[in-house]
């Protein structure tokens, strides 16, 4: 290669590089801010924090890219909450009766019947809009969280009070081979399943399509209904397994656990650069999108700001990142 | 014919969903426990977030108490918010309560609805928290732990602890909750000015242990070993104290002194488990009671009603937890 030819791929990568800076000026600002926490505060950059980090990443990097294909095909899934409650209270509460195993598989069955019964609704109601779907999901997370505050009595399960083995959730908390924890495998292969189904499957093409434009979709001849099933019932699972993680990290299950994760899944979604009004995004993104989340929170810990401050920030940043994706989708079009 | 027949099924699932999850607008006392429903005997409403264990605990004491105290019970949930809250207290006196006893959301959300339900001629009582300063007429009478004196009573363990001072952290409740303000304001006055410094305070979203857990993982990574002590405002919070210093995995984290609030199930079983654990328990069942004895001498207008009672914390150690009984919440 010449030397001029290198000067020139120089210079595209980096025009490359400012224009991903430009348009993703939420990206720049938390790298910003881990800058200046690294300065700070010199237990940012040690390997014991990027561990915390990591455990951190848990159960919201599962519930969001569940929550992404339902993006894309221009959905919401409000029922996430419900569901990590409702699966964490039964999967605990069934161990010592059926044993570690079938007591995770039953957790999982759950969440996808949840997610089953979600895509039957929102089919059978004929609810295409983004509004529609936001509201009967809310609904059916009220009706999950409340059969698991009925099923348990309200009454926190807690996992260390088993009376069979429990090593199943141990290894899942905190094993490994070598750097890889076993619930960072479990991700990556979620991860890699979606990615697939995203990019190399006619349904994840379905998806997009679907969340492009319902009634061209429809008019040329895309399954739509069977997209709503699919995304509904990945994303139940996927909040599922996020339970199952969720409960091996904190040793109990509460009815109400999942109800922070609702939103934040959301938000872990769009900051990561999924159009809200679906058609555009990537499970990938999305991992981007959690990771910044999270990141903000520990900087900001680390950083000692205030609880209050924090919550603004994170709804200034949720609304920042719908209002960059509208002025990008605005310049698109002209 | 497909769209009809998964309407069906879907309509079927939810429809059995709902009717196990109960219906309608307030919970009345179950069949056979010894607060059931009985003839001519005055109506009083629990108003609290049913969604939190404790208050479900309270629940199940103010049903096994009620005949007692010559009370039917209901139920009414305000789902952690003012406005169900104060739905719930206008349902409540429609339906011809004769008192009211509520854990409000918040410190003065439920003022306009009870003192509409007081001029009615309801009495009001608040149960497990006292009324904020600029609300004391809103409630006839209220029975509750101090809060304030919780922290104080936190604060004054850790100082027994290391006379000779220490360094710590706060884990506070659910952001902007009374509870949690109080036992950070209690907590904070006792410790100014003496050998003990708090190094950083932070309040989780919700009362959830998953978030205490982050918190407390975050505070370990910035201040490591010079954290001797970790006072959490609630038991379930601890529990995730304790996983953020088990992962440590380091021999100063299992010498930290945990301070949590509650003295429920799980309170008692870390007394036992955690090496140097403490619980500062309110006893629900005691409270309870009291809020419906009270609630009769009001409505009989007994002169020697009192309006605001006090119960004190009881403090769970390794040495005192034989004194007492593990409560099943």
């Amino acid at each position: 290669m010449s030397a001029s030819t290198q000067r020139l791929g120089g210079r595209v990568n980096s025009q490359t590089a400012i224009n991903l800076l430009k348009s993703n000026p939420i990206f720049v600002a938390i790298a910003a801010l881990a800058v200046v926490t690294s300065f700070v505060e010199p237990q940012f950059l040690t390997g014991e924090n990027l561990n915390n980090i990591i455990r951190q990443f848990g159960t919201l990097i599962f519930a969001a890219l569940g929550m992404t294909l339902v993006i894309m095909a221009g959905f919401l899934d409000l029922s996430i909450g419900g569901i990590i409650g409702l699966v964490a209270v039964v999967t605990v509460t069934l161990i010592d009766t059926v044993g570690q195993g079938p007591a995770i598989l039953i957790g999982l069955s759950v969440g996808l019947g949840c997610g089953l019964l979600n895509s039957a609704l929102i089919i059978s109601s004929g609810a295409l809009t983004q509004a529609e779907s936001l509201f009967i999901t809310y609904g059916m997370s009220l009706v999950y969280g409340a059969a698991a505050l009925m099923y348990v009595q309200g009454v926190t399960q807690f996992l260390t009070y088993s009376k069979t083995s429990i090593a199943l959730f141990d290894t899942i908390n905190s094993g490994g081979i070598g750097f890889l924890s076993v619930s960072a495998m479990i991700f990556l292969v979620c991860l890699a399943i979606l990615y697939v189904i995203e990019r190399r499957t006619y349904a994840g093409r379905a998806i997009v399509l679907t969340g492009g434009n319902k009634v061209a979709a429809r008019l040329a001849g895309i399954p739509i209904s069977r997209s709503i099933v699919i995304i509904y019932s990945v994303s139940g699972v996927m909040a599922a397994i996020g339970a199952v993680v969720l409960v091996s990290r904190v040793t109990l299950a509460d009815p109400t656990m999942g109800t922070p994760y609702m939103t934040q899944a959301i938000l872990a979604v769009v900051v990561g650069g999924t159009a809200l009004i679906g058609g555009r995004g990537s499970v990938m993104w999305t991992v981007v999108g959690t990771l910044l989340l999270i990141l903000l929170n520990n900087c900001l810990n680390l950083l000692e700001v205030s609880t209050y401050v924090q919550y603004m920030l994170r709804g200034a940043i949720l609304i920042m990142a719908i209002w960059l994706d509208r002025v990008k989708q605005t310049s698109v079009s002209k | 014919m497909n769209h009809k027949r998964v309407t069906i099924a879907a309509v079927s699932v939810v429809a059995i969903l709902v009717s196990a999850c109960g219906s309608g607008t307030a919970t009345p006392a179950a069949p056979g426990a010894a607060g059931s429903p009985a003839a001519g005997m005055p109506t009083l409403a629990f108003i609290a977030q049913m969604q939190n264990p404790s208050q479900a605990f309270s629940w199940k004491m103010y049903q096994k108490n009620a005949a007692k105290y010559g009370f039917n019970v209901i139920n009414l949930d305000n789902g952690g918010d003012v406005q169900k809250q104060t739905a719930a207290i206008n349902n409540a006196v429609a339906q011809k309560v004769a008192a009211i006893a509520i854990n409000p959301v918040d410190e003065a959300g439920y003022v306009p609805a009870t003192t509409a339900a007081m001029s009615g001629g309801v009495v009001v009582c608040l149960s497990m928290v006292p009324p904020a300063a600029a609300a004391i007429n809103a409630s006839t009478c209220s029975v509750s732990v101090d809060d304030i004196l919780g922290g104080q009573t936190a604060a004054k363990a850790i100082m027994a602890a290391f006379p000779n001072g220490a360094t710590g952290v706060e884990i506070g409740g659910q952001a902007g909750h009374v509870a949690a303000n109080n036992r950070h304001e209690g907590f904070s006055k006792a410790v100014a000015g003496t050998n003990i410094k708090v190094l950083d305070y932070k309040n989780p979203t919700a009362w959830d242990t998953a978030q205490a857990q982050a918190i407390a993982n975050d505070m370990i990574t910035k201040y490591g070993d010079k954290i001797q002590f970790i006072f959490c405002h609630w038991d379930n919070g601890a529990t995730g104290v304790i996983n953020a210093l088990k992962a440590v995995n380091q021999p100063w984290a299992n010498k930290v002194l945990i301070i949590g609030v509650d003295g429920n199930k799980t309170g008692f079983a870390q007394v036992q488990s955690w090496p140097n654990y403490i619980s500062i328990a309110q006893n629900a069942e005691t409270i309870t009671s009291k809020v419906m004895e009270q609630s009769m001498k009001w409505i009989k207008k007994d002169s020697s009603a009192v309006k605001a009672n006090i119960i004190p914390f009881d403090v769970i150690t390794k040495d005192t937890i034989a004194n007492f009984t593990a409560p099943e919440w």
